[in-house]
């Protein structure tokens, strides 16, 4: 009856966007956020820079430039003082890890046995969208396959089942949706407004 | 009152067990009494939580030090306002609060809960009774709020000083009930698993109680954030501290079911998924908790530390297996009634957004283990703070934020390419515009760039919606544009409740963008008389006062904030410039120019009793940026040494707050059109007749 006829979306257009997805989004992934170059920051800029990146010892998880305590003040210093002395910023975190441990770093250097901190958030990303996109590959082809039985369940007016009331409104709206897409062009189907009341989204 | 407090205690683990047997004995055999029975222990265990409240509370008031804990978070010259402080100042109370929450959160669900989820009650009651056992069961033998003292101590230590604030009435409590209450819509969920009556019968009152949950969760941490920038003097509201973590994971997760629940309204989609995503949110919650009460990871919060986070951890794992165990028998049932039809569909743009919360959620998780792993590897400690999360989530967050502006846009089921063109055509120009202005502007940080881009997307994304129909409306319906607006959203208020809540995103994005990319700081010692200059701000120290009291020693500092006419003072800007400076100290007074914006009084207290110093901030406000002032200490000479930075746009963070709030309200706000469309179903009215099908031209 009512069985809609707005194209699918063109294999081109999904693969495209799919594409794009993974092209914005690894390279999002890979690129250090704040990666200045350290000659063009003045001193202070430098000593808030470093002092952003390197723990308080002796405070619970505080970085120096929020810590209050004695010794990150004097670290604070000494890393103006190193800078004006013309040490780079990796050699005055190399100077701090030597004699505190890695755990003055606010974050590990990605390199050695560290480098698993750095790559698991890549793997996360990249695995977790292949399951995202697995799944939805998956419900594809399960529609195609019983696709047929998919469009009467559809266009049934009653369902056997009882259906909740919002659900029929559901049904009802949408198929107004699609009929009102089709008679005016491409209306914008949600426009229909009030009469979305019983639908909660 | 100990005695009291104990035997309520005791009695709620009898109640809760009872709950538990009863309710699940009475399903099995189907004995309805029994299970009524059950049901009503849940009420019963509410008031004992209840009971035991009061005789702590009533023990606070009335100074009863032979109470361990009364003694130990109290002391005769606390301010009986900070009472209730002290209540869930440390651990044992905290658990009585704990516990109390849910125990009032369970009793209201459960009377709640409708009339066609009858058959899965049973369980649903028995898995609240047991957390609510496990919680009074730690509180009897490990953690007693109501443990004695055999001397009693003339005078209590008092209650922890940087918890001595107004804002420790909001935000922990917040916290912490946000994260038990995730035990109802898990309840309910797994509870819909156990009997097998896993339709979607759940899923609406599972939604209400998450959506509340999430929006005590969200409304707590931002008071958090609120709470360490404004007062705790920080310097910062986020700095991606575990205990922060734990409670941003399971909002996150939330987040995502939030949105997935919706498909399984609508389309009875995401079935597996979305049981999935309330086990993950039940756990996390559980390992928030666990980690808050003393754990294995090094934060700024370890205020309470003991042996009971092992405890917590304990029975995380058990939820954990015994989720994981109903999740695998009833996995054969939780099919979807239908599949995606087409990428471009609201459906999979919720796919999306579930998955890049989860990322978010997943990596965070794994910044909060990987120092305990390091350290177990290799017996190395590491740290993992601020610029590891930035760096890693920055960018996955940015993409959320995209993902938001493009998801409202697409309709359910498909949409096709002409019509997601069309609409996405405003969002793009703005958003293209905005990068020209700024890099016009000379602004050229590529990723505050980009956030800000990407900000403004989703903004007019959520505005071009609203506009247009509110248009329709006003065209249609002939109503005035305000009007029009607020019948849409009244509408259809879980989707533009969410839009409201998107609008308070994107107002944090903007703070959030501001100040990390643009902050300026400069450090530096002055005496009296002497001024501080950064940017365009000259900061006066005027004097100091010094406040001393029994509990403490307070100094504030006094200062005069100036706006300056940076023409004024070249010489020294030049002067600093060469010298690598942000700022510089002048000693002389006013020059022509300055223009007096008001007084700061930040302070530092020193608390005797427990050797800790406590900062106050001093901000000045505006929307364009804040003016942030710590005294870093107060030196012997007179001088005081001053950290000052300007944090721009930091205004935003924290309007985000109400907007949040009030579009959680209108996703909340119960639906009568409901019931009226089911009362004309029922008399065989199929299709709703007073639904005008308005406005199609658009």
């Amino acid at each position: 009856m009512l069985t809609p006829s707005i194209p699918r979306t063109p294999l081109i257009w999904r693969t495209l966007v799919s594409i794009g997805f993974v092209a914005i989004s690894v390279p999002l992934l890979w690129l250090a956020t704040g990666c200045v170059n350290e000659d063009d920051l003045t001193t202070d800029q430098r000593v808030y820079q470093l002092s952003q990146q390197l723990m308080c010892p002796v405070c619970d998880g505080q970085t120096l430039d929020q810590s209050q305590a004695q010794l990150s003040l004097d670290m604070q210093a000494v890393i103006e003082r190193k800078i004006e002395e013309g040490e780079s910023n990796a050699e005055i975190r190399d100077y701090f890890v030597a004699r505190y441990g890695e755990v003055v770093l606010a974050s590990p250097d990605a390199g050695g046995f560290n480098i698993i901190a750095w790559v698991m958030p890549v793997i996360i990303f990249v695995g977790g969208a292949l399951l995202v996109g697995n799944a939805f590959l998956n419900m594809r082809r399960k529609r195609r396959e019983d696709g047929s039985r998919d469009e009467v369940e559809e266009s049934t007016e009653t369902a056997p089942e009882p259906v909740r009331p919002d659900e029929v409104m559901d049904e009802y709206l949408e198929r107004a949706d699609r009929e009102i897409a089709a008679a005016v062009g491409d209306a914008r189907p949600r426009v229909v407004t009030d009469a979305d009341n019983g639908d909660r989204t | 009152m100990d005695q009291i407090g104990t035997t309520a205690i005791w009695l709620g683990v009898a109640v809760s067990a009872y709950a538990a047997i009863t309710s699940l004995v009475g399903a099995k055999g189907a004995v309805p009494e029994l299970v009524v029975s059950g049901r009503r222990a849940v009420y019963m265990a509410f008031l004992v939580a209840l009971v035991a409240s009061a005789a702590l509370l009533i023990a606070f008031l009335t100074n009863d030090f032979s109470i361990k804990y009364v003694a130990n978070n109290s002391n005769i010259v606390m301010g009986r306002g900070y009472t209730l402080v002290a209540f869930y100042a440390a651990n044992e109370g905290s658990l009585l609060y704990i516990t109390l929450a849910l125990a009032l959160m369970s009793a209201i669900s459960v009377r709640l809960a409708p009339r066609r989820f009858a058959g899965a009650m049973p369980y649903t009651v028995a898995i609240l009774a047991v957390v609510l056992a496990f919680l009074f069961g730690t509180m009897a033998t490990y953690a007693n709020p109501f443990e004695t003292l055999e001397i009693v101590p003339p005078d209590g230590r008092g209650v922890n000083p940087l918890l001595l604030h107004p804002g420790f009435y909001s935000h922990p409590p917040l916290i912490m009930a946000g994260l038990v209450g995730i035990t109802i819509p898990f309840a309910f969920a797994s509870g819909a698993l156990i009997s097998g009556e896993y339709g979607d019968d759940w899923v609406d009152i599972a939604r209400v109680f998450a959506i509340i949950m999430w929006g005590i969760l969200g409304v707590g941490i931002l008071l958090g954030a609120w709470w360490a920038y404004t007062i705790l003097g920080w310097g910062g509201y986020w700095s991606w501290d575990p205990i922060e973590n734990v409670a941003l994971m399971p909002w996150l997760v939330l987040t995502a079911f939030i949105h997935s629940i919706m498909v399984q309204r609508r389309r009875g989609m995401f079935r597996m998924w979305n049981i999935v995503l309330i086990d993950v949110a039940f756990i996390l919650a559980q390992l928030g908790m666990s980690i808050n009460r003393g754990g294995s990871v090094v934060s700024v919060h370890s205020f309470a530390e003991s042996t009971l986070g092992l405890l917590f951890l304990s029975f995380m794992a058990i939820s954990l297996l015994f989720a994981f165990a109903i999740f695998i028998w009833r996995y054969p049932r939780l099919k979807s009634e239908r599949a995606i039809e087409s990428f471009m569909s609201r459906e999979s743009s919720f796919l999306v957004n579930n998955f890049l919360l989860l990322v978010v959620m997943s990596i965070t998780l794994w910044g909060v283990i990987y120092p305990v792993f390091s350290n177990l590897a290799r017996d190395v400690d590491v740290s993992i703070s601020a610029p590891y999360f930035n760096r890693v989530n920055g960018p996955v967050l940015l993409l959320t934020v995209i993902v938001m502006g493009i998801g409202p846009l697409l309709p359910w089921r498909r949409t096709s390419t002409r019509s997601l063109n069309r609409w996405l055509m405003a969002p793009l120009i703005a958003a293209s515009l905005t990068v020209i202005v700024l890099v016009a502007f000379g602004v050229w940080e590529f990723w505050a760039v980009l956030g800000f881009a990407a900000v403004t997307f989703a903004g007019v994304a959520v505005f071009e919606e609203w506009w247009m129909g509110a248009r329709a409306r006003v065209s249609n319906l002939g109503e005035t544009p305000w009007s029009a607006w607020w019948r849409l959203v009244n509408g259809n208020r879980p989707r533009h409740g969410g839009y409201i809540v998107h609008v308070a995103v994107l107002s944090l994005a903007i703070g959030v963008i501001g100040t990390q990319f643009f902050d300026q700081r400069y450090d530096a010692a002055i005496a009296p008389g002497e001024s501080l200059v950064l940017d365009d701000y000259r900061i006066e120290y005027v004097d100091n006062r010094v406040h001393d009291r029994p509990d403490r020693l307070a100094r504030w500092a006094q200062i005069d904030v100036y706006r300056i006419d940076p023409a004024q003072y070249s010489g020294e800007f030049s002067a600093a410039k060469d010298a690598g400076k942000q700022g510089f100290t002048v000693a002389t007074g006013r020059r022509p120019g300055d223009n007096f914006v008001g007084q700061l009084e930040p302070s530092h207290e020193f608390f005797r009793n427990f050797n800790m110093v406590s900062v106050r901030s001093g901000i000045k406000t505006s929307p364009i940026e804040d003016l942030y002032v710590i005294p870093r200490d107060f030196l012997e000479d007179e001088r005081v040494s001053l950290a000052v930075s300007i944090n721009p746009l930091a205004m935003w963070l924290w309007i985000a707050g109400p907007i949040f709030l009030l579009g959680t309200l209108v996703a909340l706000w119960p639906h009568p059109t409901l019931e009226r469309v089911a009362r004309r179903r029922r008399m065989g009215v199929t299709v709703p007749t007073d639904a005008p099908t308005t406005a199609m031209e658009s």
